[in-house]
């Protein structure tokens, strides 16, 4: 193996965690197959429980900032995770989030939805009039609600990793792509770090690299949302002016448009661009804009089509939303 | 040495979640083992409810990210069974391509990277690769096998997408399976070699015996349908498994024991499928198994890793097969009318049994959910052979005791993170 090349000791320490997590992430890389034999001879792995026989200790022993950097993935829902997420912060010169879970909350952090179910409901599916451009209407709503939407128990919650510790880079996925895998780790062991805080990956829409961009409408025509167990969806076409629900306007783009290749619409694992600050809401907007109609009513009444709006607009970002900003602050 | 001890392992590593074993040992005797799964519930049942029927495959595949297309296939089978969605046969010839895909990358991961370190008395496969690389690089092309197949049916390999209730997004063209089958050619090759190399691992001696549970079907062997058969018995419909099967919350670990009523433990995975129907095998499977020393009966957990290796060798047979008969269906999907009403649907995830019952109301919602993982099911199992593994080994070293059991445990591929279960009760407990 290629580890002739530096004397272990410079060679920079790196380490992989798992929260509340699928192992997908982890998966994904090991799925790197040839490639994760480079990255191996290029660093040390210090910590990797899913492969390695390392215990906690081992990293408690370290010096702070030993670590070059730690890919954590999985949303934080335990005081475990949580102390796990703080102790690698602290030995890590860099810690990134990996994967939506850890990104944005993920599929798990739909969790939150629990119990405040009809809440959400009334919110959403009820309500559609409140929606504006900005796609603050989670944001007006919870406030109204105020109360209501106060969590019974702090660790009752799924967080997004940046919710419990600072994170210096992301990336989104679920779970990630090898492109932007591997763009990552080359850019992180080039020692040019971009800008603290980015998200590792193309900061444009989803349809910017779709394959069927060109058969986008400026503006929607069909007058109602179709649901895809309804249709055959030609293979083509742009999914939203086929009627189905694309999450590619809101979504950031980096996936190649891997589900719409596969004519699925896209549900949003890539989370939003940097001018976005709730992938849901901004979806809603994006979708509301190009309905073929300025007649609010009209506007309405096909968005009140979309069957169950959070699941569809925040599958992955829920709990870093600002509908679960605003029951924080609430709480 | 003290007669009293107790071994702790607070972290299981190689095994595929977040878990920690618990021995105590009195007076020379094992009293109490305690698998303790301290992922906490994650709420997939409870969220379920309210999502549409048709969002179950996609959702569920993020319970684990090891076993994706298990939870999409049980989940779809499922939905289609509330709807009454009759399907395609390429359309089921197609699921079950991407089936095995999943059965070969999954089995290649634990058999090559978690495993076969425990029998080469190695650390990891990353120390493993240091002196054997080529065995670790078979492991990873092997895999890559499986992934790519994977890939080329549902556009990745960790949540695939493409399945949907009622069919696919998109199906293949012939042409598009041309590749992946040189592929699959030198996979089937090289789950011959594994077959044969894990053949020559030494196991301990020791059996148990188990009841097995897994699907039996009459034609093949039963990944995607079946009936659910037992070697004491047990021959029932998927949807009468909660007449016979029990969960109960074990207070020291977050995920629910699965028991058979009346009798207890039991066994699912590569081993009990392996028992239930090696007749059903393909012939070059089963001879693979007779060269490995393996007969028709296996019940020695250890050597899992030499079923797993034929399970693979299977896998890349009934893929070639599959691709070779394979005629695109006229239409990727049919449609499908939701109505209210309960639909059952288990299927052979790589572990084994994955057993999902929804039911939904007439607007497509889901009202209630219910899944049972593999491990979870296990779980009961595990510890009776940690107890029964034990005993005569106590006068071990502390250290090497140790590691035989975190061993024992590996034997099951125990993916901790998806034997974690909803539980309501476990709300408040933090
Ligand atoms: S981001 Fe997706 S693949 Fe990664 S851990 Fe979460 S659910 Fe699994
Ligand atoms: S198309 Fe959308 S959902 Fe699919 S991988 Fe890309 S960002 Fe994720």
């Amino acid at each position: 193996m290629a580890d002739t090349a530096a004397p272990a000791a410079v060679k920079p320490k790196v380490a992989f965690y798992w929260c509340a997590s699928c192992g997908g992430c982890e998966e994904a890389v090991v799925d790197l197959a040839e490639a994760i034999l480079d990255v191996v001879g290029a660093v040390d792995i210090a910590f990797w429980p899913v492969a390695l026989d390392f215990k906690r200790h081992d990293v408690e022993a370290m010096d702070d900032g030993a670590l070059l950097a730690s890919f954590v993935n999985g949303a934080i829902r335990t005081t475990e995770q949580a102390e796990m997420a703080l102790l690698l912060r602290q030995k890590s010169q860099l810690l990134i989030a990996f994967g939506a879970c850890a990104h944005l909350g993920g599929i798990p952090g739909l969790a939150n939805l629990w119990d405040r179910e009809s809440i959400f409901r009334q919110v959403y599916a009820e309500s559609p009039s409140t929606v504006n451009p900005e796609g603050t209407l989670p944001q007006t709503r919870s406030e109204e609600d105020g109360r209501r939407l106060t969590l019974p128990g702090f660790y009752d919650t799924v967080r997004s990793l940046d919710q419990v510790v600072p994170v210096d880079y992301y990336l989104p996925g679920c779970p990630p792509t090898p492109k932007i895998i591997v763009q990552a780790v080359q850019t992180l062991l080039s020692g040019a770090l971009p800008p603290q805080g980015m998200v590792l990956a193309p900061d444009r829409a989803l349809c910017d690299e779709c394959p069927r961009k060109d058969t986008r409408p400026e503006k929607l025509t069909t007058s109602e949302f179709k649901r895809p167990h309804q249709v055959l969806i030609d293979e083509t076409t742009c999914l939203l002016a086929q009627g189905l629900l694309c999450m590619g306007p809101a979504t950031r783009a980096g996936c190649e448009a891997l589900c719409v290749r596969g004519n699925m619409p896209c549900s949003g694992c890539f989370g939003p661009t940097s001018r976005v600050r709730d992938h849901g809401g901004k979806a809603l907007s994006a979708i509301a804009s190009i309905v073929a109609s300025n007649d609010t009513g009209e506007i309405e009444r096909i968005l009140a089509q979309v069957p169950d709006p959070i699941g569809t607009l925040y599958r992955y970002s829920l709990p870093s939303s600002l509908l679960r900003r605003r029951r924080r602050e609430a709480a | 040495m003290s007669r009293t001890r107790t071994i702790k392992v607070d972290y299981l590593a190689r095994v595929e979640g977040e878990g920690a074993m618990y021995v105590r040992v009195r007076g020379g005797r094992v009293t109490d083992v305690q698998l303790r799964i301290f992922e906490p519930p994650r709420f997939f049942e409870g969220f379920l409810r309210g999502r549409r029927f048709s969002e179950a495959p996609d959702i569920t595949a993020r319970i684990c990210g090891i076993c994706p297309v298990a939870y999409q296939m049980s989940a779809v089978q499922a939905m289609e069974d509330v709807c009454a969605v009759p399907v395609d046969p390429q359309v089921r010839a197609l699921r079950r391509l991407l089936y095995c895909g999943e059965w070969i990358e999954s089995h290649a991961l634990h058999i090559y990277l978690l495993h076969a370190p425990d029998f080469l008395g190695y650390e990891s496969a990353v120390h493993l690769a240091k002196d054997h690389p080529a065995i670790v690089e078979r492991g990873l092309r092997l895999k890559k096998a499986g992934n790519d197949l994977m890939t080329l049916l549902g556009g990745r390999a960790v949540h695939p997408i493409n399945v949907r209730v009622g069919g696919f997004y998109r199906v293949p063209t012939r042409r598009e399976l041309v590749p992946v089958t040189e592929q699959l050619k030198w996979a089937r090759d090289a789950a011959l070699e594994t077959a044969r190399w894990t053949g020559t691992l030494e196991f301990p001696h020791y059996e148990q015996d188990y009841e097995f549970v897994a699907l039996s079907h009459p034609d093949e062997y039963a990944i995607t349908e079946g009936r659910l058969v037992s070697n004491q018995g047990l021959d029932i419909a998927v949807r009468e498994y909660e007449e016979h099967f029990v969960e109960e919350h074990i207070p020291y670990s977050n995920a629910l024991h699965s028991s058979l009523k009346d009798r207890g433990a039991y066994l699912v995975g590569p081993l009990a499928r392996y028992n239930l129907n090696f007749d059903r095998l393909s012939p070059l499977a089963r001879e693979a198994a007779r060269a490995a020393g393996l007969g028709p009966t296996c019940r020695n957990p250890f050597q899992s890793i030499v079923v797993r290796s034929v399970e693979i060798l299977y896998a890349c047979d009934e893929a070639l097969r599959l691709i070779a008969q394979y005629v695109p269906p006229e239409r990727p999907s049919v449609e499908v009318v939701p109505r209210a009403g309960t639909g059952y649907g288990c299927t052979e995830a790589p572990r084994g049994i994955l057993y999902h019952r929804y039911t939904v109301d007439d607007a497509g919602f889901i009202t209630d959910a219910k899944i049972v993982p593999p491990t979870a099911q296990n779980q009961k199992a595990i510890e009776a052979d940690l107890r029964a593994f034990v005993d005569p080994r106590i006068d071990l070293p502390e250290e090497t005791l140790t590691w035989q059991c975190e061993q024992a445990i590996r034997n099951y591929d125990p993916c901790i993170s998806c034997a974690t279960h909803f539980l309501a009760l476990r709300v408040d407990r933090e």
